[in-house]
C-alpha cells in the first residue's frame, strides 16, 4: 500500500455497533490496567500486596457470613445480608472519594471524539468496572448470599438476578461519583475543602471500627445487625436487594415484586445521574468552571506585607514569606495538619473508649508530664517527612528557585523559619488543647520548651536529608504519596531505609537537649535548669549554625540532582 | 450554506462566574464560513477564544447560542453524524498512553466504525506516512511531544474525515515534525479534506493557509486570504497583520464591529 492511499476520500463511516464498542472498550479496559501493572513497579507490587492482603479477607468474610447464616434464624441471616450488602454499597460509592486516582481506562473524556453515545460509553465503563480488584473480592460474600438464598433452579436465577441489579446500581453510583469528581469536583477549591472533609470521614471511620471491634469481642453479636442505624439501608438498594431475597425466602410476591422494581428504578436513577454527570462533563459546563479567576480582591500576605519579617534581610524574608504562603494554601500542608489529628484520634481514641472523661483526667494527671512530652513529640516527628524533605514543595517551581542568585544560605533559612513557626505553632496549639482538656496547664510550660530547643536540631538535620535525600510528594488523588524517581525505579525500599536511618539518627542526636529540658522537671530539681537549660539550647543552636553551613556548601553542590528528583522530566 | 464544510452564526460561549451576577464572554457572535478543502488558520493571542471555538465545533462543548454546520450536518441534530465525519486533534491531545502506536490507531479506526482489516490497513500506512513505523509496537507513553502529536493526528485521520480540527497542532515541537505534519496536511487539503487548525506559529500560518481569521476578546476581527489581509492593514507579513489587528488598535475594534 502506497502513501497515497490515504488521500483516498473516504467520506464518512458507518456508526460503530454497541457491541464492537463494548468490546472495545472492555479490551481497553484490561490492557490499561495491565501496562499499568506492568509498567511501574510499586504499582505490580501494591497490586500483588493487594491480592495477598484482600484476597484471603474476602474468603475469610465469606466463611464469617456463612458462618453467621449457619448459627441465626432466616429472619436475622436477612439482616446480616442487608447490613453486609449496606457496608459494600457504601464502600463502592463513597472509596473514589479517597485517593481517588483517574485511571486512565476511566477516562472518558478520552472518547468524547469518536461517534459513540454517551449511554454506550457510560455502559462500556460499568462493565469495565467489573474487572476491577474490589468487586472481584466480593465474589466469595455474593457465592454465599447465593447458596444461602437458592432453593431450586428459580430462585437461584433470581437471586442472582437481584445481586446483579444491586452490583450494576452500585458500580453505576460509584462511577456517576467518579465521573463528577472528574468534573466540578477537580476544582480547586472542592480539592482544598476535600483535603480536611476526608480524613473527617476518615476519623469517623476509625470511631465506627474501633466500636464495631468492641462490639464483636465477645463473640457473634446479632443484635448489633439490628440496631437503627442499619435501617437506613432499608431505603437504599441494599434494602431493596433483601426484599427479593426475603420475598423468595418467604414465597412473598409482593416483597419480591416491591424489591424488583425498587432495584430497577434505583439503577435507572444511578444510571441517569451519572450519564447527567457525563453529560455535562462532555459538554465542559461545569468543568469550565474551575477555570475562572474572577475574585479580584487583593491576596494579603507575607509577600504583599511583611509585617515581623520586615526585620529579616529581604531575601530570607521573601522566602520565608514564600513559604508561610504555601503553607497556608497549598492543601498537602493542610493535609499533613488533617492527617495529624487522625493520628491524635486513632492514639486518643482507647483512652477515650476506656475511660469515663472524670477517669481520663486522673489517668492523665498520674502521668502528665509523660502525657505532654509524648503529645510534644509526636507534634514533632510528625512534621520530620516536611522538613527532612522541604524541596519537594517546590514542585516544578524548583528550577526557578534554583535559577535565581539568591544566596543559599537565605533560602535553607526563609524555608526553616517558617517551618519552625510552623512547628511551634501547631505544637503549642495541640499542649494548649490538651491542657484545656485535662486542666493540668503546670505540664505545659516545659513541654513548650522542647520544640523550641529541638526545633532547630531538627531543622539543621532536615537541611541535610533534604539535599541527599530529595524525593517528589505529589497528590495521587487525595492522598500525598511519595512518589518520583525513587518510587518509578524501584529504589523507594532504599530511600524509606535511608529516612529510617536519618529519623534515628535525628533522635539520637536530639536527645540531649531532651534530656536538658525533662531531666530536671523529672528530678523534681527546677535548679538544675540553671545549668540545663543553657547548655541544652547552646548545643542546639551551635549545632544549627555548624549544619547551616554545611548544608549551604552542599547545596550548590546537589542542586542539578535535587531538581532531577524532585521535577523529573517525565 | 450546505457547500461550506464549517459554517456557524452568531456563535456565542458565556461562562457562568462564581457569583451568579458575574459573566465570562469567551465567545462573542463569531461567525465563520469554510469552504471544503479549505486550510484554514485560526488565530488569536492566548486567552482569545480559539480553542473554546474549537471545542464547541466539534461538539465538545456546548455554545451558549448561535448555530453550527460541519460537513453539512447541523451540529445540535445530529452530533454523532457530524463526529463520524470529522477528526480531532485536542490541545492536549488526550491519547491513551499505555496503548503502543499501532494499538491506539486499531483501537480509534474501530471506535469510528472502520472494520478491523480497513484499520490495519490504515494504520499501517499513516504509520509510514508519519514515519513512525520504527515506533509502532512502542507505548505512546515513550514518545516524545512531536512523536505523540503524529500519532494523535494518524488517530484524528485513521476514518479519513471530510474536516479536519486540529487545535495547535505546532505547538512544541520540532522543525522536522513541523515539516512531516505539515506536508501530510497538504496532501489532504489537496484531496478535499478541509483542515481548520489554530497556531500560534505565524510563519506556518503564511506558509501553508488558504485563508486565516483572527479573533481577539472571542470576537472575529479578520477573516480572509493573505493577500486580502495585507490590503486590509497595509501590513506585509502575518506577524505585523496580527500584531495591529489584536493589540488594541482602532482597526481592530471597528473590524470586529463589522464582523
Amino acid at each position: 500500500m502506497t502513501t497515497n492511499a490515504i488521500t483516498t476520500l473516504n467520506r464518512g463511516t458507518n456508526a460503530p455497533t454497541l457491541g464492537n464498542v463494548l468490546r472495545l472498550l472492555l479490551w481497553l479496559k484490561w490492557v490499561l490496567t495491565w501496562r499499568g501493572l506492568r509498567r511501574s513497579r510499586m504499582r505490580l507490587v501494591s497490586s500483588i500486596v493487594l491480592v495477598i492482603l484482600f484476597g484471603p479477607l474476602s474468603v475469610a468474610f465469606a466463611w464469617g457470613v456463612h458462618s453467621l447464616f449457619a448459627i441465626v434464624s432466616a429472619p436475622d441471616a436477612a439482616l446480616i445480608t442487608r447490613d453486609v450488602l449496606a457496608v459494600l454499597y457504601i464502600v463502592w460509592v463513597v472509596t473514589p472519594l479517597f485517593g481517588f486516582q483517574l485511571n486512565e481506562s476511566f477516562d472518558l473524556t478520552k472518547l468524547f471524539t469518536y461517534p459513540v453515545n454517551l449511554a454506550t460509553l457510560f455502559a462500556g465503563s460499568v462493565l469495565g468496572g467489573l474487572l476491577d480488584l474490589p468487586v472481584l473480592f466480593t465474589i466469595p460474600t455474593f457465592v454465599v448470599i447465593i447458596a444461602y438464598y437458592t432453593h431450586g433452579v428459580l430462585s437461584c436465577l433470581c437471586v442472582i438476578i437481584a445481586l446483579a441489579l444491586f452490583v450494576l446500581h452500585t458500580l453505576a453510583l460509584g462511577q456517576a461519583v467518579i465521573l463528577a469528581q472528574v468534573g466540578f469536583l477537580q476544582s480547586r477549591k472542592y480539592r482544598d475543602i476535600s483535603v480536611v472533609v476526608f480524613p473527617t470521614i476518615g476519623m469517623a471511620y476509625t470511631v465506627i471500627q474501633q466500636f464495631i471491634v468492641r462490639q464483636f469481642s465477645h463473640g457473634p453479636n446479632i443484635q448489633f445487625f439490628s440496631t437503627p442505624i442499619w435501617k437506613a439501608a432499608d431505603w437504599l438498594a441494599p434494602g431493596y436487594c433483601i426484599g427479593v431475597l426475603d420475598g423468595l425466602r418467604t414465597g412473598s410476591a409482593s416483597h419480591i415484586a416491591t424489591g424488583a422494581l425498587s432495584l430497577i428504578l434505583a439503577c435507572m436513577v444511578s444510571g441517569g445521574l451519572a450519564v447527567w454527570s457525563l453529560r455535562n462533563l462532555y459538554f465542559g459546563d461545569v468543568a469550565s468552571r474551575s477555570a475562572e479567576v474572577i475574585d479580584n480582591k487583593p491576596v494579603r500576605s507575607g509577600l504583599t506585607d511583611p509585617g515581623l519579617l520586615r526585620f529579616l534581610k529581604p531575601d530570607i524574608a521573601a522566602m520565608t514569606a514564600k513559604e508561610l504562603c504555601y503553607i497556608e494554601r497549598e492543601p498537602q500542608y493542610k493535609m499533613l495538619v488533617i492527617q495529624l489529628l487522625c493520628l491524635l484520634a486513632v492514639v486518643a481514641i482507647p483512652f477515650l473508649t476506656a475511660y469515663s472523661p472524670a477517669g481520663l483526667r486522673i489517668a492523665i494527671s498520674q502521668h502528665n508530664a509523660a502525657t505532654f512530652y509524648s503529645l510534644s513529640s509526636l507534634l514533632m516527628f510528625w512534621m520530620m517527612p516536611l522538613i527532612f524533605n522541604h524541596y519537594a514543595g517546590e514542585g516544578a517551581a524548583i528550577t526557578v528557585l534554583f535559577a535565581l542568585p539568591t544566596r543559599r544560605r537565605a533560602m535553607i533559612l526563609g524555608k526553616n523559619i517558617a517551618h519552625f513557626i510552623m512547628m511551634v505553632v501547631l505544637n503549642w496549639a495541640g499542649l494548649a488543647g490538651l491542657a484545656m482538656v485535662t486542666g493540668l496547664w503546670s505540664a505545659f510550660p516545659v513541654s513548650a520548651l522542647l520544640v523550641l530547643g529541638c526545633g532547630p536540631v531538627l531543622l539543621a538535620i532536615g537541611n541535610l536529608v533534604s539535599i541527599y535525600l530529595p524525593h517528589r510528594m505529589f497528590s495521587r488523588g487525595n492522598r500525598p504519596q511519595p512518589g518520583g524517581l525513587s518510587a518509578a525505579d524501584g529504589t523507594g525500599c532504599a530511600y524509606a531505609a535511608l529516612y529510617m536511618l536519618a529519623y534515628i539518627g535525628a533522635i539520637i542526636v536530639v536527645a540531649p537537649v531532651i534530656a536538658a529540658i525533662v531531666l530536671p522537671y523529672m528530678l523534681a530539681a527546677p535548679v538544675f535548669y540553671l545549668i540545663s537549660l543553657p547548655i541544652g539550647f547552646g548545643y542546639s543552636v551551635l549545632l544549627y549554625i555548624i549544619l547551616l553551613g554545611e548544608a549551604e556548601r552542599r547545596l550548590m553542590n546537589r542542586e542539578s540532582e535535587i531538581a532531577y528528583q524532585i521535577n523529573p522530566a517525565d | 450554506m450546505t457547500q461550506y464544510s464549517i459554517y456557524c452564526e452568531d456563535l456565542t460561549k458565556v461562562y457562568q462566574g462564581d457569583r451568579r451576577t458575574t459573566k465570562i464572554v469567551a465567545v462573542d457572535n463569531l461567525s465563520l464560513a469554510v469552504l471544503p478543502g479549505a486550510f484554514y488558520g485560526f488565530l488569536g493571542p492566548n486567552g482569545a477564544g480559539k480553542s473554546t471555538t474549537i471545542k464547541m465545533l466539534t461538539g465538545l462543548l456546548r455554545a451558549t447560542s448561535g448555530k453550527i454546520v460541519v460537513a453539512g450536518y447541523d451540529l445540535s441534530a445530529d452530533p454523532l453524524k457530524v463526529k463520524s465525519l470529522i477528526g480531532v486533534l485536542p490541545e492536549d491531545l488526550n491519547l491513551y498512553e499505555r496503548l503502543t502506536a499501532f494499538e491506539f490507531l486499531l483501537f480509534s479506526g474501530q471506535m469510528y466504525g472502520l472494520s478491523l482489516a480497513l484499520t490495519k490497513e490504515r494504520a499501517d500506512n499513516l504509520l509510514t506516512v508519519m514515519a513512525l513505523d520504527d515506533a509502532r509496537n512502542k507505548m505512546i507513553v515513550d514518545f516524545s511531544m512531536g512523536m505523540k502529536k503524529k500519532i494523535a493526528l494518524a488517530g484524528a485521520m485513521i476514518h479519513e474525515p471530510r474536516v479536519l480540527f486540529l487545535d495547535e497542532p505546532f505547538n512544541g515541537i520540532d522543525a522536522i515534525s513541523t515539516r512531516k505534519i505539515r506536508d501530510v496536511l497538504k496532501q489532504k487539503t489537496d484531496t478535499g479534506t478541509t483542515v481548520f487548525f489554530s497556531s500560534h506559529v505565524l510563519e506556518v500560518v503564511e506558509k501553508i493557509c488558504s485563508r486565516v481569521a483572527i479573533i481577539s476578546k472571542g470576537r472575529l476581527v479578520a477573516d480572509g486570504s493573505m493577500d486580502e489581509l495585507r490590503a486590509l492593514t497595509q501590513d506585509s507579513s502575518l506577524e505585523d497583520i496580527f500584531v495591529k489587528l489584536v493589540s488594541g488598535d482602532p482597526l481592530a475594534a471597528d473590524l470586529a464591529d463589522d464582523n
